[in-house]
């Protein structure tokens, strides 16, 4: 940021928050290339069926990676042995799991179905959680045109999450009460006829509106936490001299406010810590309450 | 009164020089709003904090009760004051 006279304003923090296609001194870059272009590298797959491969495309894999690997290594002992004892990670793992299934899954969907709901709810607990702690780490900058930013953040990702938030409702309503039922439970019982227009587009936008409150609730805090660190670093060239470009002198930042920020900074990296993870705890409790009301319609 | 009118009349030509601050003062409108969402959600959220605080002093026994039932309300209410504070950022860049 030294290097170039860039101005401190809104595009240098946008530049540094959203997705980037991955630069050609990445080592990365091979492979970003390969998958953009399938069909031009092999001859017989069709152009659209090109993976379109973006910095926070290759963060969303690593965390996916880590997610299935730690999921399967700390379980394997219990795939060939079912009674036996946890050992390492695999502490870790069952509290998690006990966590969830005791404090979220039960009071929400009751004890039938918890079974069935728990592991859609572990997978989006720990994906999230793995997501939003590589978006802290400032590994990937080295990778595209832009600097860090949380995968989480991009309402793209978070859109597909509550897309399957979205059919989960429906599924499990239809697994409940049936196909007709699921949709008949939007009328409750004894509403005199003239209530009913309102309430049934009310509950048709509102079957909308809660996937798309989801989305915007993970995304807007994982951004406005980069939003903040980034604003905040850059408040030493703020106050510092600034670039003269006529004479080549780049812009150079106040010490004594770099000081300050980047103890701020520290701070707000442990705010960021926290808000990760009650964020992926919110996504995973608020998806859970929403399968329970399509699941215990009666109230 | 006449004295008042003639004063106001005499500074109309005057608005010119202001125009430039119209247009800065129209900045002011997203981080504005951003302060507004932060008093409405702060108030809210205090509120919560204070109940549940409360009932907890009253009957310590229902505590994992009251925090079960402060949890969901809480979070879909932060929930909309982050939108609004996206929305805010937006009209600001």
């Amino acid at each position: 940021m030294a290097g170039n006279s860039r101005e401190m304003n809104g595009d240098l923090i946008r530049h540094h928050v959203t997705d980037a296609q991955i630069s050609e001194d990445s080592f990365l870059y091979p492979l970003a290339n390969f998958l953009n272009n399938i069909g031009q590298e092999i001859s017989f797959l069709p152009n659209w069926l090109s993976i379109p491969f973006s910095k926070h495309v290759a963060m969303l894999w690593v965390a996916a990676i880590v997610t299935i690997g730690i999921s399967l290594w700390a379980t394997r002992r219990y795939r060939t042995d079912k009674t036996a004892q946890p050992k390492g990670i695999a502490h870790i793992y069952e509290l998690l799991l006990e966590f969830i299934k005791n404090d979220i899954i039960i009071p929400n969907i009751g004890i039938k179905d918890a079974k069935r709901w728990t592991p859609l709810a572990a997978s989006f607990f720990i994906f999230i959680l793995m997501c939003n702690f590589i978006g802290l780490i400032p590994f990937f900058e080295k990778l595209g045109g832009g600097g860090g930013a949380t995968p989480t953040g991009n309402f793209g990702v978070t859109l597909g999450l509550a897309t399957i938030t979205f059919f989960a409702i429906i599924i499990a309503g239809t697994l409940k009460h049936g196909f007709i039922g699921h949709w008949k439970n939007m009328i409750p019982h004894g509403v005199p006829s003239p209530v009913l227009i309102i309430l049934i587009p009310i509950e048709i936008i509102g079957m909308f509106v809660k996937p798309m409150a989801l989305t915007l609730r993970l995304g807007a805090n994982m951004t406005a936490g980069h939003i903040g660190m980034l604003a905040i670093f850059g408040l030493p060239y703020l106050i510092g001299t600034q670039a003269i470009p006529s004479e080549g002198l780049l812009p150079q930042p106040s010490w004594g406010f770099a000081l300050i920020a980047v103890m701020l900074n520290v701070g707000v990296f442990f705010l960021e810590i926290i808000v990760s993870l009650v964020q992926a705890y919110v996504f995973t409790l608020l998806s859970s309450v929403f399968i329970g009301m399509a699941i215990h319609a009666e109230h | 009164m006449n004295k008042i009118k003639n004063t106001i009349i005499a500074l109309i030509p005057f608005a010119g020089l202001f125009a430039a601050d119209a247009i800065a003062v129209g900045k002011l409108a997203a981080p504005f709003g951003a302060g507004l969402v932060v008093i409405g959600a702060a108030i809210g959220i205090g509120m919560f904090a204070s109940a549940a605080a409360n009932a907890t002093a009253r009957q310590p026994e229902a505590a994992n009760d009251i925090r079960s039932a402060v949890n969901l309300p809480l979070f879909l209410l932060e929930g909309v004051a982050i939108i609004a504070l996206v929305v805010c950022l937006l009209a600001s860049f």
